[in-house]
């Protein structure tokens, strides 16, 4: 028997997919199928929204990179509380270290979403990801994304005003992911993106951070070792919540990591 | 009976471009390949990357050249790429955790190597498979476990197929020297 054969013979014992993991896979499949299809129908808020210009009305501004700064900083502030706050359970009911199980999914959004036509390469090429064709990014980050031209006076930090914002983070994943009294956590379910252990959550803002309270935020935290990336959006007590999380869940399951 | 011959994966990629849900179509004729595939790379996370190919390849479903009848280059480019992101990052977080809880040292194995490592354990071809570079490893597991010709690989992997051609030349031949070695002591061989 050849070397080629031996290597053939290692997947042997390779297993079945499981029937349930593949259906489900299937079916997240679809899912993210339904968003692209429902752009397509008649009448669809994103077909008359894109016919002006815009994914939604927007009467106030959004501030989701302070958004971004606020889950950063509630995660900080555990942080800096010393060791015993660091060791504390990363997630609620969880393992410090994301674990490969399969929590109850959360709700999917079934609403329309403008396909991912676009792409952009975040700072220092560490990430691609695509967004709506149409849609405006700051030009030299990849890293906030709306269907409007980004506004940038008035931000923390300078940065624009964005429906959805991605970011990566120079804290490890760990400590961002337990949002500490900032917030408290509606739901949690581990995930893997990009090939990386992830944590998706709801949070609501309890009132003790930026935030008012009562705020929701819809926010993947991805493991890059000493990083973390940050995607989130952020409720603005307009109607379009659903639909952007629908949209923040397309673009991560778009997203390529590069380098180690 | 005249029959249709089945539609190719380019036709079909370029049809759910207008209708999304056809892509499924993609997912059921390759699924349980990338399974497997990723089955030998990373081992029990297959299932979770697997899923992640399909999301991936659907939402770059755009930038799919349909002169190319077949996806499967195309997926296990998508795969390997996905199977040694999680490798690394597996292998970092597990030095993190063993930072941290201070436990004694294993080896320090790390990345695609770890996998291969819990195969040798059983199979000596896949310790011999460790001591392949990554850029030679690569297209040789394409070529064995993903069942592609050497221009399939090229596309896979965006190599020129001479370079396919010799490092999977060079990969095998350094197996079997591998192999002749381990017979040579003696060694279980599992031929």
């Amino acid at each position: 028997m050849d070397e080629l054969e031996r290597l053939r013979r290692m997947l042997d014992d390779a297993p079945s997919p499981g029937p349930g993991r593949k259906a489900e896979a299937r079916r997240e499949l679809l899912e993210l199928a339904e968003g692209d299809s429902a752009e397509d129908t008649p009448g669809s808020v994103t077909r008359l929204d894109r016919a002006r210009g815009t994914l939604r009305r927007r009467p106030t501004k959004v501030l989701a990179a302070a958004a971004a700064v606020v889950l950063v900083a509630g995660a900080a502030v555990g942080l800096l509380g010393g060791d015993d706050a660091t060791d504390r359970l990363a997630r609620p009911g969880t393992s410090p270290t994301p674990a490969r199980t399969r929590p109850a999914p959360m709700p999917e959004a079934q609403d329309p979403t403008p396909a991912l036509a676009a792409s952009c390469t975040g700072p220092e090429g560490r990430y691609e990801i695509r967004y709506p064709e149409g849609w405006h990014t700051n030009a030299d980050g990849c890293e906030l994304f709306d269907a409007e031209p980004l506004d940038l006076e008035g931000a923390i930090g300078g940065r624009g005003l964005a429906a959805i914002s991605v970011g990566i983070e120079p804290a490890p994943f760990d400590a961002l992911v337990d949002p500490g009294d900032s917030a408290r956590l509606s739901s949690s379910e581990e995930r893997t993106v990009a090939g990386r252990p992830a944590v998706r959550q709801l949070r609501v803002s309890t009132g003790t951070g930026a935030a008012p309270e009562g705020t929701r935020t819809y926010v993947y935290f991805l493991d890059l070792g000493d990083q973390t990336l940050v995607g989130s959006t952020r409720d603005t007590g307009e109607p379009d919540f659903e639909e952007r999380r629908r949209l923040l869940d397309r673009m991560m399951a778009s997203l390529e990591i590069h380098g180690s | 009976m005249v029959t249709e011959a089945p539609e190719t994966d380019a036709a079909i990629i370029t049809r759910s471009r207008d209708d999304p849900r056809a892509f499924a179509a993609i997912f059921d004729r390759h699924y349980d390949a990338i399974h497997r595939f990723l089955w030998g790379r990373i081992g029990d996370a297959a299932e979770d990357v697997t899923a992640e190919v399909f999301k991936v390849a659907f939402e770059r479903r755009e930038d799919y050249d349909p002169n190319y009848p077949s996806a499967k280059p195309w997926l296990f480019g998508i795969a390997s790429r996905l199977a040694k992101q999680d490798l690394r990052t597996r292998a970092r977080t597990r030095e993190l955790r063993e930072r941290k809880t201070k436990e004694p040292d294993q080896p320090a194995i790390r990345g695609p190597e770890q996998r291969l490592h819990e195969l040798a354990l059983s199979t000596p071809v896949a310790g011999a498979l460790t001591e392949l570079p990554e850029r030679d490893r690569d297209p040789l597991l394409l070529y064995v476990w993903g069942d592609l010709t050497y221009e399939e690989i090229a596309r896979s992997l965006d190599l020129p197929v001479g370079t396919v051609r010799s490092r999977i030349h060079r990969a095998r031949r350094v197996l079997r020297e591998r192999l002749a070695e381990g017979t040579t002591d003696g060694r279980d061989d599992d031929g």
